[in-house]
């Protein structure tokens, strides 16, 4: 028997975007501008972001410190990354997919902090990051083949009855791009943190019924303990595969496959 | 400042499509939550900046 | 060929689940030496507190009882499934941050010596590169007084072989000129000595030519006798 006065609450209420300073001024037509825990994370976020660069920084001396070798190496990984999608003559998009890297990595990883708040969980920020990215690949391959980026539509190769339908097809597929991207690290940030809120839940319950069950319910917290561990790895996972992904599409733009 | 050199990255010559794409996105954003601020659902949330806006105005 | 994997794994599964019992079985008298004694145990929690001293373990441990009695009595901290999170996730990074975290730290510490290494002994080998051709070329530092010493000997060297070489030009023309005047005098005497000779000969022929004369002869011996005669009255006689 549950002989507590939990309030079982909706393991998605953790998602809820809630305002904590507000302003309202009727002035331009109801301007309204709030600071909501989104807003809070977000900032908190770049903060680390920028103190984690101005910490590890060693542009001072020719001698590393520990800092400064895990962040060389990391930059190291992504121009790599970036140097091995796009080409070694693109590298000119690597401060951006460093900064997406950085930004969509230390979001994450907020989230798996106790009482954090992740901001990719709102279904906003990540479709918002994939349109932007969408757009911005779009805008760039029509600005340096024009019309001819929409041969990109057309696979080589294919039999020319074949072809308004293959179009349409992948058109679908490229639409589809803008939000296969957002909604990938979407799902997978909430599917984890929806998981790991029902999963703490029900251990709470286990851990303060009584003692003997306290007891036995240290196997289950075995696995959840695994499973917050694995929480962490989706996240860095995730904002790699964001950034893959990006680079993949920036290439896509530029050469037309 | 903090000691951090500035190098002469490129900003713009690289980013401006992300730049546009972006203001488009927050244009569309925006209308999108325009809309959805006037739609039926949202008109009564107590939540709404936006609820019965006569009655916010006359506090 | 998986099979085999699979029979191999299988089997040394077996061999160590079949070595886990036994050591159950056994009782833990040899486990004696890694149990701690109470005092160490004590010793391990107080030594867990971060500060330093023992004053500030005490103050730092009386604090965080205080702040956590305060903080769920006044519901700022409501023990729910978060801290279940917060107990899971704090396992994680102390799991992570252990066996990551040293063998990160000796390698980075590696690396940074290896770098310094190279750095330092780079200056130090700079350093007596430059020390060494200091003292090369300082061994060199008496060229320039020696190059002018030299010099100067050179100079009066010059001057004297100058000197030399015009009395040797002047004794060389009194010696020519010596033996000029010697070869004249020389043919002077064989000039002489040649008269001499042409006149003895010339008197030897004429004298010869005077007793050829038999008439000469005659009176020759006439006055040969005469002055016999004259002598032997005077002398002898």
């Amino acid at each position: 028997m549950i002989n507590n006065n939990f309030f079982i609450n909706s393991p998605l209420e953790q998602f809820e975007v809630t305002p904590f300073i507000k302003f309202n001024a009727p002035i331009l037509g109801d301007f309204n501008l709030s600071l909501t825990n989104l807003g809070l994370y977000a900032l908190i976020t770049v903060f680390l972001v920028l103190g984690l660069h101005i910490v590890a920084n060693n542009s001072h001396s020719l001698i590393p410190s520990k800092w400064s070798i895990a962040l060389e190496s990391a930059y190291a990984s992504i121009h790599a990354m970036v140097r091995d999608q796009i080409g070694p003559n693109n590298e000119i998009y690597t401060p951006f997919i460093y900064s997406l890297f950085f930004f969509v990595v230390i979001a994450n990883l907020n989230g798996n902090i106790p009482y954090g708040f992740t901001v990719t969980t709102s279904i906003m920020v990540a479709i918002g990051l994939s349109v932007m990215i969408f757009l911005g690949v779009t805008v760039l391959g029509l600005s340096i083949h024009g019309v001819h980026f929409f041969a990109y539509f057309i696979p080589s190769g294919t039999p020319l009855g074949l072809v308004p339908l293959l179009v349409l097809i992948e058109l679908i597929s490229y639409l589809a791009r803008a939000v296969s991207l957002g909604v990938r690290l979407f799902a997978n940030m909430v599917a984890g943190h929806t998981l790991l809120k029902i999963l703490s839940t029900f251990l709470a319950q286990l851990f303060t019924a009584s003692i003997l069950v306290a007891v036995v319910t240290l196997i289950p917290f075995a696995v959840f303990v695994a499973l917050i561990g694995l929480e962490i790895a989706v996240s860095l996972i995730q904002a790699y595969v964001f950034c893959v992904l990006t680079c993949s599409y920036i290439k896509d733009a530029i050469e037309l496959h | 400042m903090f000691g951090l050199r500035a190098w002469p990255t490129p900003i713009v010559k690289p980013l401006w499509p992300f730049m546009i794409g972006s203001a488009l996105t927050f244009a569309g954003v925006w209308k999108l939550q325009n809309v959805a601020l006037q739609s039926e659902e949202a008109r009564n949330d107590p939540k709404n900046p936006f609820a019965k806006t006569a009655k916010s105005g006359g506090h | 060929m998986s099979s085999r994997f699979a029979l191999r794994s299988l089997r040394s599964a077996g061999i160590r689940s079949a070595a886990l019992p036994r050591a159950l079985a056994v009782p833990s008298s040899r486990g004696y030496a890694s149990q701690q004694s109470p005092d160490e145990k004590a010793a391990s929690l107080i030594n867990a507190v971060p500060t330093s001293s023992l004053w500030t373990k005490t103050g730092g441990v009386v604090l965080g009882t205080a702040v956590t009695a305060a903080a769920v009595s006044t519901e700022l901290y409501v023990a729910n499934e978060e801290t279940v999170l917060a107990v899971g996730f704090f396992i994680i990074v102390a799991a992570v941050g252990r066996s990551i975290g040293a063998p990160y730290s000796s390698w980075a510490t590696g690396h940074i010596d290896r770098i310094k290494g190279i750095l330092n002994s780079a200056r130090e080998e700079h350093t007596s590169a430059i020390t060494e051709r200091i003292t090369s070329v300082s061994a060199l530092k008496d060229v320039v007084p020696l190059t002018e010493q030299l010099y100067a000997v050179a100079k009066e060297t010059a001057t004297l072989e100058h000197e030399n070489f015009r009395l040797a030009q002047e004794s060389a023309v009194k010696a020519e000129l010596k033996s000029v005047l010697d070869s004249w005098v020389r043919f002077e005497q064989q000039q002489r000595e040649a008269e001499q000779v042409a006149l003895v000969a010339s008197v030897k022929a004429g004298v010869e030519e005077r007793l050829a004369d038999a008439g000469f002869r005659k009176q020759l011996l006439e006055e040969a006798l005469g002055q016999v005669e004259q002598l032997s009255r005077a002398k002898a006689i």
